[in-house]
């Protein structure tokens, strides 16, 4: 390490980091210490605390992870892939069951969530993979269907796990990594036109059959190919029939209910639209500059579900107002295009991948979650990055935010030795 | 594909350019949530999350017209306490049981063992419902979540039962339910403020500090025209009055003729308004104003003043009544209670002659003499500040029969209430003005500030002055010796008024049962004072001037100590005045005894000779009158008395009438068992018997009605 390896590293990230980790924590207080904690059992008012400890050996784990070369990772990448698959297969078989998932794994006295673990490892693998096979053509799609075999792997066995939630964040790998690696635009916008056209198709199939039209005249401009042009309509056509198809036959009641709840949750305020109205609520509540810390009624009236995980935005948001929730968003957006500022800045097709691998997956996270909290994404429970309560959660996003960190701050060496 | 590295830098700005996407979406999500689904979403959570609770006003005063408070209110602390309360510990229970044991004395296991019998799952156990104030905020100073602390407000009557039907009572929820407790509802009560709460998703009820609170604003304070110690005159010597001539109940109304306020109302029995289980409830029967009646001779002031002002009688005019005292007028019956022989108007009046005064109102043509009761006030609501008040009846003139105009002018065949003909009367003392009469003089704000002053109001000049000039002396005339009401006389100041007596008309005919009433007024030159005494169903005599009476003697001579209006009169008319106190003289030396009387001021006659006062007439004690003329029946025979027992020959009364009986009973130191009225044809014991001092001599009148006769035979002569 040369004498001025602090200018080389990425301190603006780590500011912000510590910024988002700090209203996490605000958050998590206000959410289980505040007035509502009459109202809570000891373990859940023991969050903070564990999290604080969480925090803490996430600071231990990244800055460790700054010594390992970054070389390490590609190296290892299959490796760190295969023991992820295997602990996540395995715990399939030995996983303590939480909330009907049976995602966690016990080792000792902690308890770890092995999809954690598979977001990195998934990520350092498929970009390893396509870092060795450059730019796919749409004429040769092999490549990418490995890797996105590489991909839907863990989707699976984490499906399996029933953690919807966290095999759906994966999803998005795939259009992005490819992309990414050469897939031309119209392949990529085709395979992202499937997650459009369905989320407006579950709103309005009108929308449905619009969004199918409209990216199908764009996908034929940038491709040419009428061919895909067509699968795109017909295919885009099939899904809006299936969606409507899916949520009035194939869905179980409770299943269709969440749906129905995202579509109009007054439509039964105290059953499947609570989670929906009492989250907009609380983030109405809060007005502009909010009630202040721990003053926020919804959070400590207890009307809010799940405040310290799944909706701990909506305590920000009634805490500190729209001023406060917008500068916790616009915290986790500036880290995300710091990341991607970076990324350009590096050369390595690698260390690229990875970086916007790792993008893609908080930015899912962030999506999912704060579309949840304010009613346009039906609620699937996802924590949001640096945020939420969750140690595993928070330790892995640190581990992947601690490796775009490193191959940015090493990035020296890997273009030497690539 | 150029360069590779450019290429990918292209993707990576795309991909940089639709996260930039997502504060778009977001922010205009925050914003919509915000600024369109807001209010909606605010009035959900105001709905869910918010609550008031009310804040009790507390309810307003109510003072004499001197101030003194009457009625006001306590606070009573009451403690409960919800074990379910997340993350109660025992410990604090122990330590809030122990903190109210503390105070009321009683051992926490008392409470504990409450708090276990309780049903499952309650949530409100009561520990104690009446709590010290101290104590209330020693244990609120505690601050757990699981104590419930309440207060409320009582109402205190704080003269007990005095003026209990004027003032009225409220029931559980503090709401009035008679007199102006009832009348004046709105007014005292108040407006509740609130206190702003907020509950959560379980609906407790967590108030937070700073939540809005709008202050209760107390009840006005209401100033009656009640005078508090005329009251307890009044009931005092009403309630003695009742028991002392053994009636059913009774009723005295004072009123202040020239504003139409009423000073006092009183009825007995009674009933204490912060302990309405203890007395029956029909004691609550604010008699003075629901009671209606038929009033007796006391209405004959209306046949008085419609005639005179119709000029068809003048005070002197001479009646002849027949000589057995019974006229027949339409085929029935009218009787004087004894035979009158030949008399004036004026007489007729003092006299009480039913005979006479339905001659001189059948000269009236009915409607003539139906609008001077309806001006007089009769027949119409007096219209005073207190539920419950009846109209009274009166038949129109084209309903009426042959016999009610006769009837009427002596107070039969219409009903009235007791406050009715008070007013009536209030009108002849305040120069013929009917005046509406009136309990709530002022009413103040909670900082005292009169908020409303009641003006008297007159309702109509109902008799002209001439009128009055013309019969007052006539109703002066009643309390004078050889008037009907002489009972109700006091040396030193002029009254005038009427007594009256009525049948009661109870299924369908008149029964052997009575009202005796007497309303007066003094000074008769500018009167300050009506009184009405009204008793119903007295048993030692029937006769208004004998039962009210002494009843209105005694609160009118404990008036006049109070006020200093009547008091400067007595002091310049009569200033050697003694109290009205006869010594006991019997088996006094004859010269002893007339200097006793000299010393005391006392004038006196003496009858017959001897060394030795055998009688004396009035008896000793204090309820004799000291304008009388002191009788002193000398002799030699040795006086059958020993220190207790004061003994009289009981006089003959046979072929008495009742009223001459009673006053010689009375006189000689009897109580009197009056059965039946007219002529006195029986008595018990027979003339000549020694009979203690203060027994009870029994006589039986012959009754007008044939009903009486049927009892006089059965009873028979002992």
């Amino acid at each position: 390490m040369n004498k001025t390896w602090y200018k080389e590293f990425d301190w603006l990230t780590i500011l912000i980091w510590m910024s988002i980790t700090a209203f996490g924590l605000a958050g998590i207080y206000s959410a289980t210490l505040g007035p509502v904690s009459q109202f809570l059992p000891a373990h859940i008012q023991d969050n903070f605390a564990r999290q604080l400890t969480w925090v803490t050996l996430s600071v231990i784990v990244i800055v460790f992870i700054q010594f390992t070369s970054p070389r390490s990772f590609q190296q290892l990448a299959y490796l760190i892939y295969a023991i992820a698959l295997l602990l996540t297969v395995s715990t399939l078989f030995f996983g303590v069951e939480v909330n009907g998932a049976r995602s966690w794994l016990q080792l000792g006295g902690v308890r770890f969530q092995t999809s954690e673990i598979m977001k990195i490892a998934t990520v350092l693998a498929v970009a390893n993979y396509l870092t060795s096979r450059r730019n796919i053509e749409a004429v040769n799609l092999k490549s990418a269907i490995i890797a996105t075999f590489m991909i839907l792997m863990p989707v699976i066995i984490i499906m399996l796990q029933n953690d919807t939630g966290s095999a759906l964040i994966f999803i998005p790998l795939i259009p992005v990594m490819l992309f990414l690696s050469g897939l031309p635009y119209g392949i990529a916008l085709f395979m992202i036109s499937p997650a459009i056209i369905g989320y407006l198709s579950i709103i309005d199939w009108q929308y449905g059959v619009i969004a199918t039209l409209v990216l199908t005249v764009v996908i034929y401009l940038l491709q040419k190919r009428p061919w895909l042009g067509l699968t795109s309509l017909v295919f885009g056509l099939l899904l809006v029939v299936s969606v409507n198809f899916a949520l009035t036959e194939i869905l179980q009641p409770h299943q269709q209910n969440r749906i129905e709840a995202f579509v109009n949750p007054f439509q039964d305020p105290q059953g499947a639209g609570w989670n929906i109205i009492q989250a907009k609520t609380a983030i109405s509540s809060g007005g502009i500059y909010g009630k202040g810390f721990m003053q926020g009624t919804q959070t400590q009236l207890r009307f809010l579900p799940e405040q310290w995980t799944d909706f701990i935005f909506c305590v920000i948001a009634e805490d500190f107002g729209l001023v406060g929730g917008s500068l916790a968003i616009m915290a986790m957006l500036l880290l995300l295009m710091r990341q991607l500022s970076n990324a350009v800045s590096i050369k390595t097709p690698f260390a690229q991948l990875v970086i916007v691998g790792v993008v893609t997956i908080l930015f899912t996270h962030i999506l999912v979650n704060l579309g949840s909290a304010m009613g346009v994404v039906p609620v699937i429970g996802v924590p949001l990055p640096f945020v939420s309560y969750g140690g595993s959660s928070f330790l892995s996003n640190s581990i992947m935010l601690a490796v775009c960190l490193n191959l940015h701050f090493r990035q020296r060496e890997m273009s030497l030795f690539a | 594909m150029t360069d590779p590295a450019k290429h990918t830098k292209a993707r990576i700005l795309i991909i940089l350019g639709m996260v930039l996407l997502l504060p778009l979406a977001i922010g205009m999500q925050m914003i919509r949530i915000q600024l369109f689904e807001g209010n909606a979403l605010r009035a959900l959570w105001n709905a869910q999350a918010l609550d008031v609770i009310p804040v009790p006003a507390q309810r307003g005063q109510i003072l004499d017209a001197r101030g003194r408070i009457m009625v006001s209110n306590t606070v009573t602390y009451s403690l409960a306490i919800d074990p379910l309360v997340p993350n109660t510990q025992p410990s604090h229970i122990a330590e809030i049981l122990d903190t109210l044991s503390a105070y009321t004395g009683r051992p926490a296991a008392t409470y504990r063992s409450r708090i276990q019998q309780a049903p499952r799952g309650s949530r409100y156990i009561m520990l104690e419902r009446s709590i010290s104030r101290p104590a209330y905020l020693a244990i609120k100073s505690l601050r757990y979540r699981n104590t419930i602390l309440e207060e409320d407000y009582r109402r205190r009557y704080n003269y007990e039962s005095l003026a209990s039907h004027v003032l009225g009572y409220v029931n559980h929820e503090a709401r009035g339910q008679m007199g102006l407790e009832s009348e004046y509802e709105r007014l005292l009560r108040g407006t509740d403020g609130e206190q702003q709460v907020q509950r959560d998703r379980m609906g407790r009820i967590r108030s937070m500090v700073g939540a809005p609170r709008r202050q209760p604003v107390n009840g006005y304070t209401l100033k009656t025209t009640i005078d508090a110690h005329i009251q307890a005159i009044a009931e005092e010597e009403l309630r003695e009055g009742v028991i002392r001539t053994r009636s059913a109940y009774g009723s005295v109304v004072i009123v202040d003729p020239r504003s139409g306020a009423v000073r006092a109302m009183a009825n007995y029995p009674t009933f204490n308004p912060n302990d309405l289980r203890a007395d029956e409830s029909a004691n609550r029967r604010n008699f003075a104003i629901s009671d209606m009646i038929e009033p007796g001779s006391t209405f004959k002031l209306v046949t008085a003043v419609a005639a005179v002002e119709q000029q068809k009688v003048t005070l002197d005019e001479i009646f002849e009544t027949p000589e057995n005292g019974v006229r027949i007028i339409h085929g029935q019956a009218m009787r004087d209670h004894n035979p009158l022989g030949t008399l004036s108007f004026e007489n007729a009046i003092k006299k009480s002659s039913n005979i006479a005064t339905a001659e001189v109102a059948m000269r009236i043509p009915r409607e003539t003499f139906f609008q001077y009761a309806r001006n007089m006030g009769f027949g119409t609501p007096t219209g005073i500040d207190l539920s419950f008040e009846e109209a009274g009846r009166m038949q129109r003139p084209y309903q009426w029969s042959a016999v009610t105009l006769p009837w009427m002018s002596i107070g039969y065949e219409v009903q009235v209430t007791p406050l009715q003909m008070v007013m009536a009367y209030a009108a002849f003392a305040n120069n013929g003005r009917l005046m509406r009469p009136y309990i709530v003089d002022e009413i103040l704000d909670a900082s005292g500030n009169v908020v409303e002053k009641q003006d008297p109001v007159t309702i109509r000049t109902a008799i002209q002055p001439e009128t009055i000039a013309t019969l007052m002396p006539a109703f002066e005339g009643v309390v004078t010796e050889d008037g009907t009401a002489q009972f109700a006389s006091i040396e030193g100041i002029t009254i005038g008024g009427k007594t009256g007596t009525a049948q009661k008309f109870i299924d369908g005919r008149y029964q052997t049962r009575y009202r005796a009433s007497f309303i007066g007024f003094y000074p008769t030159d500018e009167p300050r004072y009506v009184v009405m005494v009204l008793l119903d169903e007295p048993r030692t005599s029937i006769f208004g001037g004998f039962v009210s009476g002494p009843i209105f003697r005694q609160i009118t001579s404990r008036i006049m100590g109070l006020d200093e209006h009547l008091q400067r009169e007595i002091v310049e008319e009569i200033e050697s005045a003694p109290l009205a106190h006869v010594p006991q003289l019997r088996g006094m030396s004859a010269e002893g005894a007339m200097q006793t009387l000299n010393e005391l001021g006392l004038r006196y006659t003496t009858v017959g000779e001897g060394r030795i006062v055998t009688e004396q007439s009035p008896v000793a004690g204090p309820s004799a009158q000291t304008s009388l003329r002191v009788t002193l029946t000398l002799g030699e025979a040795p006086v059958l008395a020993d220190e207790n027992t004061v003994r009289n020959e009981v006089p003959e009364l046979r072929g008495m009438s009742m009223r001459q009986a009673v006053l010689a009973l009375t006189n000689a130191g009897y109580t009197v068992q009056q059965i039946g009225s007219g002529t006195v044809y029986a008595q018990f014991p027979a003339a000549g018997a020694v009979y203690g001092h203060g027994r009870e001599v029994t006589v039986r009148g012959r009754a007008r009605s044939m009903t009486t006769l049927a009892t006089a035979q059965s009873g028979g002569q002992p």
